[in-house]
């Protein structure tokens, strides 16, 4: 309830004519909705023929910039408890968003801290460079990582990523930054052994994604239980990685995705599962590819509520470098890769029917066997990591990645 | 003995006054933060919305599904009952005429050109006196 009257606020409305009916409206049979139909109708009837919307509007409380300010006394434990009481944080200790270091952040980019770079769903948030900077200050970020927060605030609010439904699903999405570029090098961005694991050299990966995530909970009013992921996610606290393009014998990420070689950007998905391919024993690419593509089908396909209709939606297969070696070395290209991931995780349509209780798909209705990928592109390839026989399958939930070039917040020298 | 007890009274009152001064010069102390609030202020553009008519009697009412799972059968019933209670009432399945209106917002946007404004566009053309939308699953 709260998260809908977040939206039609957010939406400019002072108040809505609704009924609330409660969970779970999903996996129950046909005589228990329509008594959940019966139960909530003369209510709808009722508002339905009786509301009349108060006078009160919602109004442009005041400009976005500069953020309000305010004096407070005590020590930096004290602010930072002040931050966590007031719902500012993502739970952990901040480092206290002085104005001082705030105008000291602000160093690290050439925008104006007046810029606005979106409206952060499902409030609608207005984010600003001055917040994102605030936010970096709490998350312990420095200021030459601000271009890559910035970057990442406008992936995450283009609105073909649709960050609306990722922050307001029952699905567990975490956001998943991936860095390309010399960038990575030039901020420590980890990407070889344990690129996504806690690291005394991973401050980077840590610092922008927390600053990231806390910026967009908190600004767009997402923090449970407004988001309603029904478990939620660890890596929503930081999951930020570079790519091993040395190790990587075909296309980045970030070319795939459309960037120029060579350039430093930053790519968004919203990650639901993290599966692990342990796979030691095969020397070739279809015995490789094999089992990972058999075991994607059943978390993105069996698992899965709809089949994915979106032709640009796209999931991430993340090979570890000894992996890839190990196709590439058979001649193998990327579009083979892809190509046989999407032949080889198909479904049969009676398996899919399964748990729909016989109710055909909204889309791709004619597919018998059908591949949980959309298409071979709907399959993003990336290398990361360290020695070791291990790739990772990141389901996306299908939103669709976006990639941002980070330069252009960089400040000028 | 009985010299010792003011004496021990002041030693305890020198305490009392000696903690009040060790706290109000840790409260002098202590810093002073210029905070910045980072919550931010939302984007509005305030929508004005028209009260309700008093019957539905002989109104169209146009029942939208989000394609949640039930949300379907929720408002199918829903249609029934305000067929059986309210009399002419005109009742619009709307995705059982356009399926598209019922897609999910990111696989909406590839295939209907202009995605929620136009699927507003497309309910409205039908010209409802009310419209019943299932949100959320």
């Amino acid at each position: 309830m709260n998260l809908a009257k977040a939206t039609w606020t957010s939406l400019g409305a002072a108040d809505f004519a609704y009924v609330v009916v409660p969970h779970p409206m999903g996996g129950i049979a046909l005589d228990e909705i329509r008594a959940k139909a019966d139960a909530a109708f003369p209510a709808m009837l009722e508002i339905a023929q009786k509301w009349t919307p108060t006078a009160a509007t919602v109004d442009q409380e005041r400009k976005p910039y500069p953020a309000r300010q305010f004096t407070f006394t005590g020590t930096e434990t004290d602010a930072s408890d002040l931050c966590y009481k007031r719902g500012w944080t993502d739970g952990l200790p901040i480092v206290a968003p002085t104005v001082e270091r705030v105008n000291e952040m602000l160093k690290g980019t050439s925008s104006k801290p007046g810029d606005i770079i979106g409206n952060v769903p499902p409030r609608n948030g207005i984010l600003t460079v001055e917040l994102a900077a605030t936010f970096a200050v709490m998350a312990g970020a420095k200021p030459e990582h601000l271009p890559v927060i910035l970057a990442s605030a406008e992936a995450l609010l283009n609105p073909k990523h649709d960050l609306r439904g990722a922050t307001t699903t029952t699905n567990p999405c975490a956001i998943l930054i991936v860095v390309n570029g010399p960038v990575r090098d030039e901020l420590g961005i980890q990407y070889g052994v344990g690129a996504l694991a806690p690291s005394p050299s991973g401050q980077a990966n840590a610092v922008i994604g927390r600053a990231v995530n806390m910026m967009m909970d908190v600004v767009g009013d997402s923090q449970p239980p407004k988001d309603m992921s029904t478990l939620g996610n660890p890596g929503s606290y930081t999951m930020v990685m570079g790519e091993n393009e040395q190790a990587n014998p075909w296309k980045t990420l970030a070319v795939q995705q459309g960037a120029k070689p060579g350039a430093s950007t930053v790519t968004v998905f919203e990650v639901r599962s993290f599966v692990n391919n342990n796979l030691h024993e095969p020397t070739k690419p279809e015995t490789l590819l094999h089992p990972m593509a058999k075991a994607i089908a059943p978390v993105s396909g069996l698992a899965e509520s709809g089949l994915e209709c979106s032709p640009d939606a796209r999931d991430l297969l993340v090979l570890g470098p000894e992996h890839a070696d190990t196709i590439a070395k058979s001649g193998w290209s990327l579009e083979q890769v892809q190509e046989y991931i999407f032949e080889n995780s198909r479904v049969a349509k009676k398996d899919y029917l399964i748990r729909m209780e016989g109710k055909e798909p909204s889309c791709r209705k004619d597919e018998e066997n059908i591949s949980i990928l959309p298409s071979p592109k709907g399959l993003a390839v990336m290398v990361a990591g360290g020695p070791g026989k291990h790739s990772v399958y990141m389901d996306t939930s299908r939103y669709i990645p976006i990639t941002v070039e980070i330069d252009k917040y960089r400040a000028k020298k | 003995m009985r010299r010792g007890v003011p004496v021990f009274m002041v030693g305890v009152l020198a305490l009392l006054l000696g903690l009040a001064w060790v706290q109000s010069a840790a409260a002098a102390t202590a810093p002073e933060l210029k905070l910045i609030n980072p919550k931010g202020i939302e984007f509005v553009e305030p929508i004005k919305m028209i009260p309700h008519a008093a019957s539905l009697e002989g109104k169209t009412v146009v029942l939208r599904w989000n394609g949640k799972h039930n949300g379907d059968n929720f408002l199918t019933r829903i249609a029934e009952l305000l067929t059986e209670k309210v009399k002419g009432v005109k009742i619009v399945k709307v995705w059982e005429n356009d399926p598209d209106t019922s897609l999910e917002a990111r696989a909406r946007e590839p295939i209907v050109k202009g995605g929620a404004k136009e699927i507003a566009k497309r309910i409205a053309s039908y010209k409802p006196d009310m419209v019943i939308a299932s949100q959320a699953d």
